[in-house]
């Protein structure tokens, strides 16, 4: 399933500019104050589907009227046409009741998303779940088939996937469930993928990690040259650090110790500042394969300001290959690496390029990344060593999966999430939302007035261009959280009179 | 809207003439409960952009509404014309 979802990992189509529109985007965490209650969510809800259900009501009505008038069309005919004519126009005009209903059922739409996303961020910040125990794997081995119909009753939610081309017998079985749940449940009560994926990827995790017995891991232990805490593990990341450590038996070499990966350096190349969060983002084309970039390449781009002072920005890309443990070190198996918050040769290439760049001490540096770059971001930021060396002030992460991972310390976060991007939902949990860590989050299906569609293709909704479509859409919004993080970015990926130069280095493993 | 300006139509033996102006009208209550509704979802406690942003799309759909109200008046003058001229159109028969 992740190699299906990241074959679409590209720009996808164009998006259209919103114009004349109304879009929302919703901004948790950081400098600026979001106040929700769940409870007025949920009555708006309820008064809106009321508006919905009227307004069939009325054109229903007006249908009828009509039928009586025609009936007078044989004593009045002229009177009957006009009369005709403007019921017409209350039902199917521009002002009519027709697109008057499809407008609330926007709006209803769109508040339902609000609602669902704000009920995860709310189950995120509440949550304490079970940890590893004698009894959870006593449960889990007497009854695996409940730990089986309860991830499957959560999967049950990811009932949209487009784009998705069912190939075998298992495929177009999937893909047939799949409709069966659209029909049963109807688009309108199915949360957006990436909050479906959440609730599912949770349920696997809470199941599956006591299909280990954990519980006789007693405390933290080395691994690879970094400090694993089984008691600060998510339940998932108990169930992904296992297979990690299968991938390093299997392929026989693991990033802290392998000597093995080489890095390739390009030319220096003078390129534009960006001027804030969402050029930025779209700067996320120059390490991404669809722009021509070398796989397994990423960027170290050095800020020359006009006071003599240098800053930089570091370009992470998204998983291009799928085989874990390939040459491309840009792979599945960076992907679990850095889910379970072990060490990956991306984090290794990315500070070995860091440092061939010549980042000295205490020059602010900016990391950004996409998709999985976000990951390697996060965990770049958070590795003692690496802070030890430098000083990352900023993590940009776009379309990443890292609501577990935690808040680096003395850096300043912004994800940027897609509510109908399945990738987010893989982290089974919503960002925290804290001074330091800010999640803009859009949907792509409701959140955009005249643009209501259920189907969002994941190359769309999981692409760079989108995202920074969306950062420009936040930072237009006057979104003080934002616009703070996109300040920030700028004074070190730019500002008036810098002088940026990119370098490409191209990681490779032996 | 009522449908006090419609003009009863009595045509014995055959029933419907002129119930298009009171089935218009009656439509056209189903407005005032879908307005009431809109200015009820205004939120209260949600604070944000998107907060901001919904409660303007709100206001468009009572603008909407607004506009459909005229649409709906303008639909029961005709429908009240048709009956007249349908009334008439027995007398003189």
């Amino acid at each position: 399933m992740t190699a299906l979802l990241h074959a679409f990992d590209a720009d996808g189509a164009a998006v259209a500019p919103d114009d004349r529109r109304r879009t929302s985007v919703h901004v948790r965490g950081g400098v600026g104050g979001t106040r929700v209650d769940l409870d007025e969510l949920g009555a708006i809800d309820a008064l809106l589907d009321g508006v919905v259900r009227d307004a069939g009501h009325l054109e229903s009505a007006l249908a009828a009227a009509r039928r009586d008038l025609v009936l007078d069309a044989a004593w009045a005919p002229a009177a009957a046409a006009r009369a005709e004519d403007a019921v017409d126009d209350a039902v199917a005009g521009w002002w009519g009741v027709r697109r008057l209903g499809e407008q609330a059922f926007e709006l209803l739409m769109s508040v339902r998303y609000a609602r669902m996303l704000y009920e995860e961020a709310e189950l995120a910040a509440r949550m304490r779940p079970a940890g590893p125990s004698w009894a959870g794997l006593l449960r889990f081995l007497l009854s695996p088939g409940a730990a089986l119909a309860a991830v499957g009753h959560r999967l049950t939610l990811v009932g949209r996937i487009p784009g998705y081309a069912p190939e075998g017998t298992p495929g177009r079985l999937l893909d047939g469930a799949a409709e069966l749940v659209n029909r049963v449940h109807g688009d309108d009560d199915l949360p957006p993928d990436g909050l479906a994926l959440d609730i599912a990827v949770r349920e696997l995790g809470e199941q599956g990690q006591y299909a280990l017995p954990w519980f006789l891991v007693r405390g933290p232990f080395t691994y690879d040259g970094r400090r694993l805490d089984p008691a600060l593990l998510t339940a998932t990341q108990r169930l992904v650090v296992p297979v990690t450590l299968l991938l390093h038996r299997l392929t026989g070499r693991s990033p802290g110790s392998a000597t093995d990966l080489s890095l390739s350096v390009s030319p220096p190349r003078r390129v534009s500042a960006v001027p804030d969060v969402a050029a930025a983002v779209d700067s996320l084309h120059a390490v991404h394969q669809d722009h021509g970039a070398v796989p397994g390449t990423l960027e170290v781009r050095r800020t020359d300001h006009p006071d003599g002072t240098r800053s930089w920005t570091v370009l992470l890309p998204s998983t291009q290959a799928m085989a874990p443990g390939g040459r491309n070190p840009v792979d599945n198996l960076t992907n679990v690496e850095t889910y379970g918050g072990m060490l990956s040769d991306m984090e290794v290439a990315a500070a070995r390029a860091m440092t061939l760049a010549g980042i000295a001490p205490g020059e602010e540096v900016a990391v950004l990344g996409f998709s999985q770059g976000g990951l390697v971001a996060m965990r770049l930021a958070a590795d003692p060593l690496v802070r030890a060396r430098f000083s990352i002030t900023t993590v940009v992460t776009a379309g990443s999966p890292v609501g577990h991972l935690p808040t680096p310390h003395g850096t300043e976060v912004l994800h940027l999430e897609h509510l109908e991007d399945p990738i987010i939902g893989l982290d089974g949990t919503a960002n925290p939302a804290e001074p330091a860590r800010t999640t803009v989050s859009r949907s792509l299906a409701t959140g955009t007035t005249g643009e209501l569609r259920f189907e969002v293709p994941a190359g769309e909704s999981h692409s760079v261009a989108a995202y920074a479509r969306t950062a420009a859409l936040a930072l237009a919004a006057g979104e003080p959280s934002v616009t703070h993080v996109s300040e920030r970015l700028a004074a070190v990926a730019g500002g008036p009179g810098a002088r940026v130069t990119a370098t490409s280095y191209t990681a490779e493993r032996g | 809207m009522d449908g006090s300006s419609c003009t009863p139509v009595v045509v014995d033996g055959w029933g419907g003439a002129g119930d298009g102006c009171f089935a218009v009208a009656s439509a056209a209550e189903v407005l005032g409960a879908i307005e009431d509704a809109v200015r009820a979802a205004y939120p209260q406690v949600w604070q944000s952009g998107a907060a901001e942003e919904f409660a303007a799309r709100l206001t468009d759909l009572l603008g909407h509404a607004a506009a459909l109200r005229g649409l709906l008046g303008t639909a029961q003058e005709r429908a009240a014309e048709l009956a007249a001229a349908v009334a008439d159109a027995w007398e003189e028969r």
